[in-house]
């Protein structure tokens, strides 16, 4: 579903963001991307959903080149970014409509999903409201809503689960499980292990930019030759990582 | 005190970053461009200024009353420094975004406002360097000042905007004082904002017109020699006339007296500015961006209405209207201005003549003017409609403006499947029609009033579509290169946002090219007609197709 090939990022110095990254994430599997602060993770995400244009390296999202046919690349994935905080002066109701209309969703599916989410999520009585008077968690709802809204073949989350309650994650996570096994695809990044451990099919591990192990769980398990949780082979990696680019 | 100068250290270095385009080599290329365009614009602002108060000098020294400059410049700059000074001063007193930190810190209101106002007058500084002193300094090199005049204009120029600043800053520490009241905060604002303005217009022209002279004044003032002249223009500010005085006086020791009072005047506002905001501010600030919220389920109408289809390109010009009108900063800067140049303008020809008798004077001879049988009243109203479609569209700021006022979610712009082309035809529609709302209203105030011909209206309107697409494309070039996405509070992105500067200069000079050659070569008005209305539209045109061309690549090079 998605395909990154040699695909390198630099901010305007000789560091990358990333680095030379080859990554397959296939077709119905949850796939979790993992990594400490700064490792790269939201830098690949945006290069995958076109916010930035890699230096280098080619990126196939569905088979289609985003460089070749960016709308229909954009009209197949829903994205949720890590800073929910968009058109605070929007109500959000105006918000969904605004999705709805960009993403031309017909009017009978458009309100059967305005429905079916909000309530999921518990924002059926906010809708007529202002964004800018949401809490954290409540815009960051809102913004799944609105990615979902057309109920897109590949989800890609960054940081999902920040500031929402427990039912939410919950039924976020029960509905990550249901698309993919659906055979449509999700792509999210996470800093709770817990959470990629329980869902994932598969997950990568990036740190400075580079991927460390990709693989499902049982995989990692088997590289480490260890029994031990997704925590300690995490971080055993990117301790392993960081004593190597000093070394460097 | 300490805590002041701290403080607003921090809030200038906060208020210079910004631009962004890219990253590395890109980024530094692009500012250094940003860098030469922007000395180009101050240079040549400052030399037509210069050359035009040359040419004013010249014919004031003929009759005697040169010292009449510096008073029109004083009273010019502390005008200018009011007006725009009550958007800075709510904007950055009430909206930033920086409030919600401070709040919470160990300091007075007076250190915030303290602060906040050193800000504000850096940016007024700015604009009197560029608007108000090039003539002063033309002045002292024309009437061969000696140096104490340099040193004199000096002192005057840090004391000028400090009475007219605080002055502002208690009509809104006044007005905004009542902001915890409000059920509707936004729209309290707003209303606020528009109160503000209001008052400010009515206090600026109020006073001009109470010390409006009558002829036999005016007789006796310029036969008793310039310097009681310059009083003419001084009546607006407190402080005022002493600055004037201290720039045209001949005695050394009565200039210092003069500079004395003026610094007197200055202090007194801001112990005033800085006791009131130690009552008021705290009171009218916490809470100031709290929203209110009703937490009610959708009606099965409002279900359905949002359920609705609507076209991709009407329901993204919608969202951006909705933002420029909600949003309290935007409103003021970019909506309420589109609205209020034409008052700005039509006021001091109000308030200027004598009363009703002059009024009806000056319009029965602007309808004659109007009806001259050569057409020249015609063909120059035709010119004169063009350049303030120009002005109007060129100075709201909306397209100029258009992606920084996205900030960090301009990602939006890149995510979503809607063509980049689309998304910036929808911005610069949304530009265009507040521009046509703005110009409109004056454009029919003046047809009721003057009652010109139909096919005089109809040619008005005509020179609308390019008068007002001409800028609105030609300002969403510089977004497009010197985009100012990095912001922490929505004022730095409409006015402290170059590009908004140089759109208004680039209106400025496309309604030059076209709208004088038809009054300076005496056109007639279907000549006026063609080269406004059809000369701007092949702008527009030649502006659209260079857009679609290097549309694909400036996008991309904008890396939020």
């Amino acid at each position: 579903m998605i395909q990154l090939r040699h695909v390198s990022k630099s901010y305007g110095g000789s560091v990358k963001a990333v680095d030379a990254i080859d990554l397959d994430v296939r077709r119905g599997e949850i796939f979790g991307f993992l990594g400490p602060n700064g490792a790269g993770k939201t830098t690949t995400i945006k290069m995958i959903t076109g916010i930035l244009t890699p230096d280098s390296g080619d990126i196939l999202v569905n088979g289609l080149d985003l460089r070749k046919e960016p709308l229909a690349v954009k009209r197949s994935f829903g994205f949720v970014p890590d800073d929910p905080n968009i058109f605070p002066r929007l109500k959000a109701v105006e918000y969904l409509r605004f999705m709805g209309d960009i993403y031309q969703v017909p009017p009978d599916r458009r309100r059967e999903r305005i429905q079916e989410l909000t309530e999921r999520f518990s924002l059926d009585e906010a809708l007529t409201d202002r964004i800018q008077s949401y809490s954290h968690g409540m815009r960051q709802k809102l913004m799944i809503i609105g990615a979902l809204l057309h109920d897109p073949d590949l989800w890609i989350l960054d940081e999902p689960m920040t500031g929402l309650d427990p039912k939410s994650a919950y039924v976020l996570k029960e509905m990550m499980r249901a698309q993919a096994d659906s055979g449509k695809t999700v792509f999210f990044s996470t800093h709770v292990l817990d959470v990629a451990e329980k869902v994932c099919d598969r997950v990568a591990v990036i740190d400075r930019g580079r991927i460390l192990f990709c693989g499902s769980i049982a995989d990692m398990q088997r590289q480490f030759r260890q029994d031990g949780s997704l925590e300690s082979m995490f971080l055993e990696l990117v301790n392993h990582s960081e004593t190597a680019g000093e070394m460097a | 005190m300490t805590n002041l100068v701290r403080l607003a250290v921090v809030l200038f270095r906060g208020s210079g970053s910004g631009m962004t385009a890219g990253g590395g080599r890109r980024k530094r290329r692009s500012q250094f461009g940003n860098l030469i365009l922007f000395l180009f614009l101050a240079v040549y602002m400052v030399a037509v200024m210069s050359a035009s108060s040359a040419g004013l000098y010249s014919l004031l020294a003929a009759s005697g009353l040169q010292n009449l400059m510096v008073g029109l410049c004083v009273s010019l700059g502390t005008v200018l420094v009011f007006l725009f000074g009550i958007l800075y001063v709510i904007s950055i007193f009430y909206f930033t975004g920086d409030i919600e930190k401070l709040l919470p810190l160990p300091l007075q209101a007076d250190e915030i406002i303290g602060a906040k106002l050193a800000v504000t007058a850096a940016w007024e500084y700015l604009y009197l360097a560029v608007l108000v002193l090039p003539p002063l300094v033309v002045f002292g090199i024309r009437s061969q000042a000696g140096v104490s005049f340099y040193l004199f204009l000096a002192g005057v120029f840090v004391l000028l905007p400090v009475v007219p600043l605080c002055l502002a800053s208690i009509l809104v520490l006044l007005i905004m004082r009542f902001t915890p009241l409000a059920r509707n905060k936004d729209r309290f604002n707003m209303v606020a904002g528009i109160l503000a303005m209001l008052l400010a217009f009515g206090f600026v022209f109020g006073t001009q017109s109470m010390a409006g002279f009558d002829e036999l004044d005016l007789a006796q003032m310029i036969s008793s020699g310039s310097e009681s002249v310059a009083r003419l223009t001084t009546a607006v500010f407190p402080g005022t006339a002493f600055a004037v005085g201290a720039l045209t006086m001949t005695n050394a020791a009565r200039q210092l007296a003069q500079l004395g009072l003026l610094l007197l005047i200055a202090c007194v506002a801001v112990l005033l500015t800085f006791r009131l905001a130690r009552l008021l501010y705290f009171k009218g600030v916490i809470g100031v961006g709290t929203s209110a919220a009703k937490r009610r389920r959708l009606t099965s109408a409002e279900l359905s209405q949002a359920g609705r289809g609507g076209s991709a390109f009407w329901t993204y010009w919608l969202k951006d209207a909705r933002i420029l009108v909600r949003t309290p900063v935007f409103f003021m800067n970019n909506v309420l201005m589109n609205f209020l140049w034409p008052v700005f303008f039509v006021l001091p020809m109000l308030t200027g003549a004598g009363g009703e008798s002059d009024s009806g004077a000056l319009i029965a001879l602007a309808r004659g003017f109007l009806a001259d049988p050569q057409g020249k009243g015609a063909a120059w109203s035709i010119a004169v409609c063009f350049a303030v479609a120009c002005f109007i569209s060129g100075t709201n700021g909306i397209t100029e403006s258009a992606l920084s006022r996205e900030g960090e979610t301009f990602y939006i712009m890149k995510i979503i499947p809607m063509s980049w082309w689309r998304q910036v035809l929808a911005k610069v529609s949304a530009g265009a029609a507040f521009s046509l709302a703005g110009t409109l209203l004056p454009l029919l105030l003046a047809a009721a009033v003057l009652r010109p011909p139909a096919w005089l209206v109809l040619s008005w309107l005509a020179v609308l579509p390019g008068g007002i697409l001409m800028p609105n494309l030609g300002g969403i070039f510089f977004e497009l290169f010197w985009p100012k996405l990095h912001w922490e509070h929505e004022q730095k992105a409409v006015k402290q946002n170059l590009n908004v500067l140089y759109g208004m200069a680039l209106a400025l000079l496309l309604a030059a090219l076209l709208a004088v050659p038809p009054l300076a070569l005496h056109f007639s008005p279907i000549e006026t007609l063609l080269l406004t209305g059809l000369g701007s539209l092949l702008v527009a045109a030649s502006e659209t197709a260079v857009l679609r061309r290097i549309l694909p690549g400036r996008f991309s090079a904008i890396e939020p």
